[in-house]
């Protein structure tokens, strides 16, 4: 691939995973500084998978060819599903109906349950889709390492999907608790 | 590729896989199944005991063997044995209570000493983690709640070991021998609530507070069901917790913020140490609401803090800033302001200590309880408020997820 090419959509991808990272907080009713915090985070993240991967792949075949432009270019493809994923989270976060402020009795609450069976996919769809788009993110990464180091596809996924998980996992936990 | 190859690649797949569906499946029972409410029954307390044990079995091994290896910090600590703080502080537990423990402790399989010190625990906190609170947050809405929902509370439940703590909290209908059935929420193995309702319509919770000092007397498990068992107005409540009451709760093991409220609306805040009481009532502060964190806040009892955390001070203020600017706050208002991240010495949302809902890793918020007794429910979420479900929990039906 082109260097040039590279660099512009290096930028493309650093859009993307600051919006992936802005994009709950935009919506949070006391939006603040604080936005920066989760931005960061994702930055952050894809800095450390970037590295973490190419480091334990140091003695991988084709390590000597390996750019790390492009391998970050590809570990940033897997903040797309993570992007989406967010823009959803934000839309059913609003839409979502808050049948409490009308309905109080039990009666009023179990009619209106019973008559509305789709109404429990508000709460599943926005624990699902995190997890989902993670996996995505996991995945995509794999197929990055699959075609950039050029080694199986099986001990691809065996290194992304766990290194994803934490990393996600730890950088959170590290940014609640040190700031 | 040969066949060694095959093999080690199709294992290796197999392992993945099977990794991914176990993973799955237990993100869904702990992420999307409902909580699990357990009824327990007896015609005698060591019945009762012996149902609830038996029903919570697993969960109550796995907080009694964490348990054995604080039992060891605590000695080392405080230089007294488990068997002579069960002497010291045995006589102020009714004997119904200590058979229910005998109960639970047959029933689960693990020894009446761990039960013991497993509902003292809270009590005799303080003492081995000197300057450690947690950071509970409750609110109790009187005149400012619609007159169809009637007065409220809500809270949000924190503890220390969140990742082991929040697999260990359980929600009980107890059907007792004697006296009112209630709902609570608590910890597995526990005897009384962290957060309740009975039927005749008193909700009760309590709020850790470090006082200046503790001392043999009722433990605060104790104190709540009890409460919870024979109260049948708010007065009932504050008159057990006052110590005007035969047989009284005082003295009280520890220090602690309960809060009481019932079906007419009647609500206070009793702020307690060892050997005092000081009563907030709602109608006194007159602001439609009244709410408490972890520390003392009248002047009375106030000198009685070991300590006040900034994000015990914060909490409050948040609370007073969000309530104090509703016109009338309702229930889906009470689960947001649980679900708030808001850090007022951040000036935005940020989940740390200084927020209602708290995200610190090993001491956060692990549930949230909202109890309606006009509307004769509570609304309960196990897990962060703000990424969890809150489910309808009566005395017969579970409904949800509401909200």
């Amino acid at each position: 691939m082109d260097i040039k090419a590279i660099d512009k959509r290096i930028f493309l991808i650093l859009v993307i995973i600051c919006l992936s990272g802005a994009f709950p907080a935009i919506f949070s009713p006391n939006p603040s500084i604080g936005i920066i915090f989760p931005i960061l985070e994702m930055v952050l993240v894809w800095f450390l998978l970037v590295l973490g991967i190419s480091y334990l792949l140091r003695f991988a075949p084709t390590h000597k060819d390996v750019k790390l432009q492009e391998f970050s270019l590809f570990v940033g493809f897997g903040f797309i599903p993570v992007l989406i994923s967010n823009i959803v989270l934000s839309i059913i976060t609003i839409l979502k109906p808050a049948i409490l402020t009308n309905l109080e009795t039990i009666n009023e609450l179990e009619m209106y349950l019973s008559s509305h069976p789709l109404y429990s996919l508000w709460f599943i769809i926005p624990k699902i889709l995190p997890f989902i788009a993670y996996l995505a993110m996991a995945i995509i990464i794999g197929f990055a390492i699959k075609k950039i180091y050029q080694i199986n596809l099986t001990w691809a996924m065996y290194l992304s999907i766990p290194l994803v998980f934490l990393t996600s996992f730890s950088i959170s936990t590290l940014f609640i608790t040190f700031l | 590729m040969n066949t060694k190859q095959k093999f080690s690649y199709g294992l290796a797949n197999f392992i993945l896989i099977l990794s991914v569906i176990a993973y799955s499946i237990m993100w869904i029972d702990n992420n999307i199944a409902a909580p699990q409410v357990i009824d327990v029954y007896g015609n005698t307390w060591y019945d009762l005991g012996y149902d609830y044990g038996q029903k919570c079995n697993n969960k109550i091994e796995g907080v009694a063997a964490v348990l054995d290896g604080l039992k060891n910090l605590l000695e080392t600590t405080t230089n007294t044995t488990i068997e002579e703080y069960i002497t010291l502080y045995q006589p102020f537990i009714p004997n119904t209570t200590l058979d229910f423990m005998q109960g639970i402790a047959d029933g689960a399989g693990v020894t009446f000493n761990e039960i013991f010190l497993l509902n003292l625990f809270f009590d005799i906190y303080p003492d081995v983690f000197e300057g450690l609170g947690l950071s509970c947050s409750a609110f109790i809405i009187t005149e400012k709640s619609p007159p169809s929902t009637g007065a409220f509370f809500g809270r949000t439940v924190d503890n220390a070991a969140i990742s082991l703590m929040e697999y260990w909290q359980i929600i009980l209908r107890l059907h007792p021998p004697v006296g009112n059935p209630i709902i609570i929420h608590t910890g597995a193995g526990f005897v009384g609530p962290l957060t309740g309702m009975n039927s005749k319509g008193v909700a009760f919770l309590v709020n850790f507070v470090a006082p200046d000092v503790t001392g043999p007397g009722m433990p605060m498990l104790v104190t709540g069901l009890i409460v919870l068992l024979y109260s049948n107005t708010t007065q009932d409540a504050v008159a057990f917790l006052n110590g005007t009451y035969t047989p009284s709760c005082a003295p009280q093991a520890s220090g602690w913020n309960y809060g009481v409220l019932d079906l007419k609306g009647d609500a206070a805040i009793i702020e307690t140490t060892h050997e005092l009481v000081h009563i907030r009532w709602a109608k006194d502060e007159g602001n439609g609401w009244i709410g408490a964190t972890n520390h003392y806040v009248s002047t009375e009892m106030m000198p009685h803090n070991q300590y006040v955390s900034e994000s015990s001070q914060l909490r409050l203020s948040t609370i007073q800033l969000v309530v104090n600017n509703s016109n009338q706050f309702n229930l889906n208002d009470a689960m947001n302001l649980l679900r708030s991240h808001y850090d007022p010495a951040f000036g935005g949302d940020f989940a740390g200590h200084r927020s209602i809902c708290n995200h610190d890793p090993l001491w956060s918020s692990m549930s949230a309880f909202i109890a309606a007794p006009k509307l004769n429910y509570t609304l309960v979420c196990i897990g962060h408020p703000c990424q969890n479900d809150f489910y309808l929990v009566s005395f017969d039906k579970i409904l949800g997820p509401i909200a």
